[in-house]
């Protein structure tokens, strides 16, 4: 089935989330679909489920007009999507999963026997060799991933969505699945490959669309180099996109001599760690998802009270929803008073008043509801909350993920300004460029040890690092 | 509050004008007098259960221990023949270190606020019931008057209650004069200076209306002087220390509050504790108020006041909430029962329309947080 899409835009409020999409996926090719944070992909793929409606421009399928209203209607017309998250219910068996919101019937009873015959052919479909029986969560992430995509063709899918599929993969699963990823397009399963690893994009993929600021920055046939790709997808020189100004070494802020770490269910995630954070230096940490770089993060943030951190998911751990600017800019100055004594807010509001201004958070007041901001200058206020309290060592951890383009550059300038006054900084970042654009050193974690220290990071040299592994 | 101001007032209104209209003693001075002491003891209680919705936890134990510290005080001075002070005293201690402990418990052994309270509502009952052994126990003897019971029958001296409310409608005022300055003088929002003026008037004859109603029956009672003060601490509280900051902080996003460096687990056990407090007054003038304590003082009270917060605006999801709603919900809720109680409505009915209250209060809260979001 040909999916073509032309002149795609869409809007939130003031936010222009897509300004004009393009581009054509043909039966049988694997069609990758690249760009940065905040390129539009996720609109993009939630305007083709049908989860939101394009404001103008028209989708096709093998001509006729597509226009899906929910996710229903698109799984009808034959186009499905596989999401990063994985939708699978961990308790019930793989072929309940399979039939999940239409089980095979026998009168008014959910028919097990049936559903797990049927199973099998379409386990076979993705060359997955499980019993239909078995529990879903006890199959391995990648396995998981394969019965998604199963899912996908049994409700008799001919356009095949996958987003970010390897995400939480190791190298050789990845390469398994985009194996048959390859398999399933041979077969005539048009295949719409939605990922930021540049590497496995030119290996699979016949063509590649990037996006850039919600617009289709170009479209590629198979041999493009990743330099290419990677120029179309920042639209800039990288040296000019990552204004790192080196500064002095200061002393050791943060001294890991032989650090445990556990994880929230005491697990040892690292043991025996020795690495040093320097005042006045970006410290960059490597290491794919899943490789515990969050979890580090928190752990030297309860060990060193001067740390401050900025967490990776900023609306489940940064932000309290419901406040607004002057809630959040305030709230962690608070801490080193007296809890019971009342304090002076009008002169906590004025400086908080300020520190927007300095931020630079558009906002239309102080009493606006972080709710109402985007993504960018949401990031800014948890940067802002985090950074009140003037603290040694800031632990940033994917500080421009779902950011805007010039809210990147404005957090990469504040790095800057925190190493220049001294502050020592720890970046964990998914985006290598962005980390080797932004480091001054970086670590390379794989399970549970540092594998490498490049002290000049390039791109080159720190993929390098990360494949040996 | 903007989306919610007009609805509420209009079902205020309107419960006025049906109760007057079906009922000729409701708008008399005594009725209105007693609506004031009423409104006393659900707002008190409500306003202890902000502080615990705010955290996005609830308290389904505050009715009973309502019952059991009246239980206590009652039992103690009618008794055992304590001074009503002490007798008070030595109830608001056993409610503030059984408060705490179910704070603990919740941040110790993580079982969710609701079960702990719901075993709390059971258990707390049952030793309501031990406590005054199935009887009712008065509280004081003959026809004497002691400082529990005078909670509720005591009122103001004229000269006193004129004196007291200019001096609380003056020094409200003032404040609110100063703050706007001081906000001016920083260069930050106020509101125009009409609406503002409008709203200092309105206050002021509102306060002034209230006294020459309550002025026509026996003055002010005693119980709204609780109140006012009750409703000064928990707003001054909540809006200007940090420890009220960080009850907004903790229910709008515990993890974000962890990570920001409050202690999240202290926070609660420390509401729980103040809400221990407020269940102590709130269970020694609503035993005063009804002079006895029986096994039925405090009954479904925890849901009257659940309602009166979320009718005002309070979040059951926790981070949203004020004083000023909370009061102006007790105020619908207190009405609601005075004019079902006045018109003698069966207690079958009043049931059924106090739930239906709290859903509807609840839906209302859902639908207009959806509307506020979409706008």
């Amino acid at each position: 089935m040909t999916l073509a899409l032309r002149g795609i835009a869409k809007s939130f409020g003031a936010v222009r989330a897509l300004a004009g999409v393009d581009f054509e996926a043909r039966s049988g090719e694997v069609h990758a679909i690249c760009g940065e944070n905040g390129a539009g992909k996720s609109t993009l793929l939630k305007i083709l489920s049908g989860v939101h409606a394009p404001d103008t421009g028209t989708m096709t399928l093998d001509g006729k007009p597509f226009a899906p209203r929910h996710v229903r209607d698109a799984e009808r017309a034959g186009l499905v999507i596989v999401h990063q998250e994985l939708a699978l219910v961990a308790e019930l068996s793989v072929a309940e999963n399979l039939f999940l919101g239409r089980p095979l019937m026998k009168g008014w009873f959910v028919d097990h026997d049936a559903m797990a015959l049927a199973a099998k052919t379409h386990l076979a479909a993705v060359g997955l060799d499980v019993d239909p029986l078995t529990r879903t969560g006890d199959l391995s992430v990648s396995a998981q991933q394969l019965v998604e995509i199963a899912r996908a063709l049994a409700k008799n899918c001919r356009v095949l969505l996958l987003d970010e599929p390897t995400a939480a993969l190791s190298q050789r699963e990845a390469d398994a699945l985009l194996a048959r990823v390859r398999a399933l397009a041979a077969s005539g399963v048009t295949c719409l490959y939605v990922s930021h690893r540049i590497r496995e994009v030119t290996a699979i993929a016949d063509r590649v669309t990037v996006l850039r600021d919600g617009s289709t920055a170009a479209t590629f046939a198979k041999g493009a180099s990743e330099a290419e790709i990677v120029r179309a997808m920042i639209g800039r020189d990288l040296q000019a996109f990552y204004p790192r100004r080196r500064g002095e070494r200061g002393r050791a802020v943060f001294v890991a001599g032989g650090l445990t770490v556990r994880d929230q269910r005491g697990r040892v995630r690292f043991a025996d760690l020795r690495f040093d954070a320097y005042a006045g230096e970006v410290l960059g940490i490597y290491g794919a998802l899943g490789s515990g770089r969050s979890t580090l993060l928190r752990a030297m943030h309860a060990r060193e009270k001067r740390a401050v951190l900025v967490p990776e998911d900023r609306r489940r751990e940064g932000l309290f929803w419901e406040q607004d600017v002057d809630f959040h800019l305030g709230v962690t100055r608070l801490l080193a008073m007296n809890a019971f004594v009342p304090f002076d807010n009008i002169a906590v509001s004025a400086d908080n008043a300020r520190a927007m201004r300095r931020l630079q958070i558009a906002a239309p007041s102080l009493a606006t509801p972080v709710s109402a901001l985007s993504g960018g200058n949401q990031q800014k206020v948890v940067l802002g909350k985090a950074l009140a309290t003037n603290p040694e060592l800031v632990l940033l951890d994917e500080p421009t993920r779902g950011v805007d383009v010039g809210a990147k550059v404005e957090i990469y300038e504040w790095m800057n300004a925190l190493t220049d006054a001294g502050r020592a900084v720890v970046l964990v970042s998914s985006d290598v460029l962005e980390l080797v654009g932004m480091s001054d050193r970086v670590l390379v974690l794989d399970q549970g040890r540092v594998r490498a220290e490049l002290t000049q990071p390039t791109q080159d040299a720190l993929l390098e690092a990360a494949h040996a592994l | 509050m903007r989306y919610r101001t007009l609805p509420l007032a209009a079902s205020l209104i309107a419960l006025f004008v049906a109760f007057a209209s079906a009922s000729e003693s409701f708008l008399s001075p005594r009725n209105l007098s007693m609506l004031a002491i009423e409104l006393s003891i659900t707002a008190v209680l409500a306003l202890g259960m902000l502080l615990v919705l705010l955290l996005g936890l609830i308290d389904l134990s505050a009715g009973s221990g309502v019952g059991l510290v009246g239980g206590i005080a009652s039992v103690l001075v009618f008794r055992h023949d304590l001074p009503a002070g002490l007798a008070m005293l030595i109830g608001a201690l056993t409610a503030i270190a059984v408060w705490a402990a179910m704070g603990a418990l919740i941040v110790r052994q993580k079982m969710p606020a609701f079960i702990i309270t719901l075993g709390g509502l059971l258990v707390f009952k049952g030793l309501f019931w031990l406590v005054i052994r199935n009887a009712t126990v008065p509280v004081a003897r003959g026809s004497t008057e002691n400082a529990l019971s005078m909670l509720t029958t005591y009122f103001l001296p004229r000269a006193a209650g004129f004196t007291l409310a200019a001096v609380a409608v003056t020094a409200l005022l003032l404040l609110r004069m100063r703050r706007r300055r001081a906000r001016v003088a920083h260069g930050l929002s106020v509101e125009d200076r009409e609406s503002f003026t409008l709203q200092l008037i309105v206050t002021a004859q509102a306060a002034l209306l209230l006294l020459l109603v309550l002025d026509r029956f026996r003055g002010v009672p005693v119980s709204l002087v609780i109140l006012g003060v009750a409703a000064a601490a928990i707003h001054t509280l909540t809006q200007h220390t940090p420890f009220g900051r960080y009850l907004y902080a903790i229910g709008d996003n515990p993890e974000a509050a962890r990570l920001s460096g409050i202690a999240v687990e202290k926070t609660i056990v420390v509401a729980f504790a103040m809400m221990g407090v407020v269940v102590a007054l709130t269970g020694c003038l609503q035993t005063a108020y009804a002079g006895a304590s029986t096994t039925t003082v405090g009954d479904l009270m925890e849901l009257d006041a659940i309602a009166a917060c979320v009718i005002g605006g309070t979040s059951l999801r926790g981070g949203r909430g004020s004083v000023a709603g909370v009061l102006f919900g007790a105020l619908i809720m207190a009405t609601l029962l005075n004019g079902m109680t006045l018109l003698a409505v069966p207690p079958e009915l009043k049931l059924i329309a106090r739930g239906s209250v709290l859903v509807l209060a609840v839906w209302l809260d859902v639908t207009l947080a959806r509307r506020s979001a979409r706008s």
